[in-house]
């Protein structure tokens, strides 16, 4: 009984969010909206599901806030030794951005023209100081969140399940991975059909440290220094009683 | 199951890959007296830690690792607690001195070139000194017709040692000089540490051996002595104004490292003072080249984040 309540009122939420008939067919559903992370925590998949229009290609972003990053630029100096040569900051960059896709090759990725592609992204990043060559010094950027694993792509991740004249539904494990830290993050749902969005979605996922890792990270934070003196006492026990235990086995004489 | 997450620096680890590289770093502070920061930031930033986070967390580590090794050499005779606390009143003012040094040399701009071939000479030469001073002497034990030696004629250096005043033994290192020369020594090594944004060990160890004349011994433990209270400072300062220690990190390093450094001890008072020097020497030119190489070598990606070593 209480799930014919739930389905009514899905169907009508899903109604009155649908603008036309374009936007109805596209729909996006997440396994769970919070993660929590605790002492033991090592990432984390996500189980996306939905449907896009038929005919069309899906593509699953998850993005976190923007934020505004201060680099080093790395340059010859006198000519011959590799340095730090200045800085670079980096305004408007999300901490996080995973592209998913349903095209085998992910050259949905590359059309800039399209609001989820890394062209999109270039656009809303701003480069200081102007003036650099801003397409060079955002490759470098990516390359530097590629290898930090913020910032990813997926193409053919995506994976049909049914597909109708209505439309085609799909599934896609998203992967979450540690250094996705305590924040609050977008998953957005794009289909994609000749070149153009024809249906968006979107969920919300919030990420929250629980437990000892709160405890600890608001010791740090909110009584610095009584944290780094019981940082300090903790590590001068250890060494003691290392020191102890190996005298006691006969280690040193 | 054997990850665990790191609040501060967000992301997590395997308990065991921490543990056995604490465990690693503390052999090497065991032997050679020093903290091993120059290992253990770039491993910890290739394992994706932030580099702040890992020179912070490292040092508070250090805490733990140096607190074992002095205990161990402390037993053994090793530690000059004279010496150490005067390098140790020379190296805080140093460092407070080195802080504003660095900070006009950034304002002249192009400090950091000059900064990085200044360290990148030193530790070769200070290596390549080392090395070969220890493999000779090496040479002459094993042939010993050769190691009679006429008496030496005192250098400038030891004239200059006797003329300064305040002359006072040091028992444990067995050595008689002024107060004032360590004082010196401390300042001038607390100063380097700062402008380079190292620990200063690699620096500290040829001081005591060649510039205060302390047997190698006895400088691994009294520069270990040191090298406690410096770390110890430290991890406080970085709590305070950076929050950048990790506590669980440091931890995991710790398990390791106190144990490391014991072995280490162990291991060390097995080998002599020349094959010590000549160990220590092969890894200060080692770290040498491979900085000359990062100099050289065109970076993969040419932005990086702020911080770390």
């Amino acid at each position: 009984m209480k799930n014919v309540w739930k389905g009514i009122l899905l169907a009508a939420v899903l109604a009155l969010a649908g603008l036309g008939p374009a936007l109805a067919a596209t729909s996006l559903q997440i396994d769970k909206s919070r993660v929590e992370i605790s002492a033991f925590y090592n990432g984390t998949v996500i189980r996306a599901t939905g449907a896009v229009p038929a005919g069309a290609e899906a593509v699953v972003r998850v993005s976190g806030k923007p934020e505004t990053l201060h680099l080093k630029k790395k340059g010859k100096a006198a000519g011959v030794l590799w340095m730090n040569v200045g800085d670079l900051t980096f305004a408007n960059a999300p901490k996080v951005y995973m592209l998913y896709s349903s095209d085998k090759d992910g050259a949905l990725f590359d059309k800039p023209e399209l609001e989820f592609s890394y062209g999109a992204l270039e656009r809303r990043v701003e480069i200081e100081p102007a003036g650099e060559d801003k397409g060079f010094w955002f490759g470098e950027f990516l390359k530097l969140k590629k290898e930090n694993k913020v910032y990813a792509e997926y193409p053919g991740a995506i994976v049909w399940d049914e597909e109708s004249a209505a439309g085609r539904t799909f599934h896609v494990d998203l992967v979450i991975p540690p250094r996705m830290g305590e924040d609050d993050y977008s998953i957005d749902l794009y289909a994609v059909k000749d070149g153009a969005i024809v249906g968006t979605a979107s969920r919300k996922l919030e990420i929250r440290q629980v437990g000892f890792p709160k405890k600890l990270t608001s010791l740090a934070f909110d009584h610095a220094l009584l944290y780094g003196v019981f940082s300090v006492l903790i590590a001068v026990a250890a060494g003691l009683l290392m020191g102890v235990l190996f005298k006691d086995k006969g280690g040193a004489h | 199951m054997w990850h665990m997450y790191l609040p501060i620096a967000g992301n997590s680890v395997n308990i065991l890959l921490i543990f056995g590289l604490g465990g690693f770093v503390g052999l090497l502070s065991g032997i050679f007296g020093v903290g091993g920061g120059f290992l253990m930031t770039p491993l910890l930033i290739m394992f994706g830690i932030p580099p702040t986070v890992a020179a912070a967390s490292d040092s508070n580590q250090i805490v733990g690792a140096s607190t074992s090794g002095t205990l161990a050499h402390w037993r053994l005779g090793n530690v000059d607690v004279k010496m150490g606390i005067l390098l140790l009143i020379g190296g805080i003012v140093g460092g407070t001195v080195g802080v504003q040094v660095i900070k006009v040399l950034r304002a002249m701009g192009n400090a950091d070139f000059l900064i990085t071939i200044t360290y990148v000479l030193m530790l070769g030469g200070v290596g390549s000194y080392m090395f070969i001073e220890s493999l000779q002497s090496l040479k002459k034990a094993k042939e010993p017709a050769a190691a009679e030696e006429a008496p030496k004629k005192e250098s400038a250096y030891a004239r200059m040692l006797a003329a300064m005043p305040l002359q006072t033994r040091f028992e444990k290192s067995g050595v008689e000089m002024s107060l004032l020369l360590p004082l010196l020594l401390g300042i001038l090594v607390g100063v380097l540490a700062a402008i380079m944004g190292v620990g200063g060990g690699f620096i500290m160890v040829p001081v005591m051996v060649y510039l205060l004349r302390m047997p190698m011994h006895v400088v691994v433990g009294t520069s270990l002595f040191q090298i406690l209270f410096t770390c110890v400072n430290v991890t406080i300062m970085q709590s305070v104004s950076n929050h950048t220690v990790d506590f669980v990190l440091a931890v995991l390093l710790l398990l390791g490292s106190t144990i490391g450094a014991q072995v280490g001890t162990q291991i060390g008072k097995k080998l002599k003072g020349d094959q010590l020097k000549i160990l220590l020497a092969s890894i200060v030119l080692l770290v040498c080249v491979k900085m000359l190489l990062q100099l050289l070598l065109t970076p993969d990606i040419l932005v990086a984040m702020k911080g770390g070593h």
